[in-house]
């Protein structure tokens, strides 16, 4: 087997190696894989193959151009096929798939801590639980009082991380009035 | 002049410096981490708390336990024991009256709101409540400071007026481009 071969080989089991490591520390973990311990996985992953590439007697023919080159598609494919199907999840369902994409993020973000975090679940969960008394026919509080809890919610949210994290800022302020629809919407409401 | 590259280093040398390397690598990654941490937990608490209306002013001290919660002096002489439950909730226990505080219950009695906020009605609401709490939450953690609040009016354009304890006064509202913006308001 030439020198090619073995590198084209090599360099997509590696990709494999780390994505998939990487799904699985995701699935375990429910954080992204530190990109070393990625670049790890698909090391070790490389040492194993070259070797067995050097003991494995494999024809010319197996692994002609086309060959190689279909390998290679299949797993572009598989990448995207596996990437885009949150996505398409997300459509499937009947909110918009902004706002769950903006509690991704909230969640992923690094410019916030944990413990900041789970103060903001706190907030949120309470305001939620006024406008849920609010959609039951409970007053107070009106929707002029959840208006500017929301709002000011959404601007305790801005202020910790516009500036470090502007994408995200960007982000909640975008949609920021696409979910208030949803909040207070009493049908709408109940998709959250 | 041929280089056989076996006999330079074989494969078992090649995975032992291998491996060697991919230790030291991600020994400092973990220890920078670590340092990293050190830093931002400091600030991860302080957020929290003052999030939760909590007038803490800085952290002084701060001591992590085995069972992974925290014990926290603040610099306005507040202890308080913070952790996350096993339900994945945020529990704050005042170490000075014992009162544990868990969950969605708002804290109003360590929101600072001075008797004059109080008097303006014979009992403050559930909303006025969370409404100073969140104002109280973006003014200290723009880095300004408000010891407690006495006055709250709304404008026209939703922003609000502050009035704080010893006359510092703030503006906040949300500027064109979105950001959120605290103008100090001088007193004359």
């Amino acid at each position: 087997m030439s020198l090619w071969q073995k590198l084209v080989i090599t360099i997509l089991t590696m990709l494999v190696a780390g994505f998939v490591a990487g799904l699985i520390w995701g699935n375990i973990f429910d954080v992204t894989m530190p990109s070393y311990l990625a670049g790890m996985a698909g090391g070790l992953a490389a040492i194993l193959i070259w070797e067995l590439l050097k003991k494995v007697v494999i024809r010319e023919s197996m692994l002609s151009k086309w060959s190689l080159s279909f390998m290679l598609i299949t797993i572009i494919a598989l990448y995207f096929i596996v990437g885009v199907q949150p996505d398409a999840l997300a459509d499937s369902g009947s909110i918009d798939p902004r706002i769950n994409n903006l509690y991704e993020h909230l969640g992923q973000t690094k410019s916030i801590g944990i413990f900041t975090k789970l103060s903001i679940k706190n907030n949120t969960a309470r305001l939620n639980k006024s406008f849920a008394a609010h959609h039951q026919g409970k007053r107070p509080p009106n929707i002029k009082e959840l208006r500017e809890r929301y709002d000011l919610m959404v601007q305790e949210m801005m202020i910790l991380v516009q500036g470090k994290d502007p994408e995200l800022a960007r982000e909640i302020y975008e949609v920021r009035l696409l979910l208030w629809s949803y909040l207070s919407d009493p049908e709408k409401y109940k998709l959250i | 002049m041929k280089i056989t590259v076996n006999k330079i280093i074989d494969i078992q040398q090649y995975v032992t410096l291998y491996l060697s390397v991919l230790m030291i690598v991600y020994s400092t990654a973990v220890f920078s981490q670590e340092e990293d941490n050190e830093v931002s937990i400091i600030d991860d608490i302080y957020t929290a708390l003052t999030l939760q209306g909590i007038d803490c002013d800085g952290i002084s001290e701060i001591e992590q336990n085995e069972d992974d919660s925290y014990d926290v002096v603040c610099e306005s002489g507040g202890q308080f024991i913070i952790s996350q439950t096993k339900n994945g909730i945020l529990s704050v226990v005042d170490q000075i009256t014992g009162v544990i505080r868990k969950g969605i219950e708002i804290f109003i009695d360590v929101i600072p709101m001075t008797d004059q906020l109080f008097q303006q009605s014979d009992e403050i609401s559930e909303h006025d409540a969370e409404v100073a709490r969140s104002l109280f939450s973006i003014i200290e953690l723009s880095g300004n400071t408000c010891e407690s609040i006495t006055a709250v009016v709304s404008d026209i354009d939703g922003g609000h007026v502050v009035s704080c304890a010893r006359n510092n006064n703030y503006r906040i509202f949300t500027g064109e481009d979105g950001l959120v913006e605290i103008e100090a308001i001088i007193s004359e």
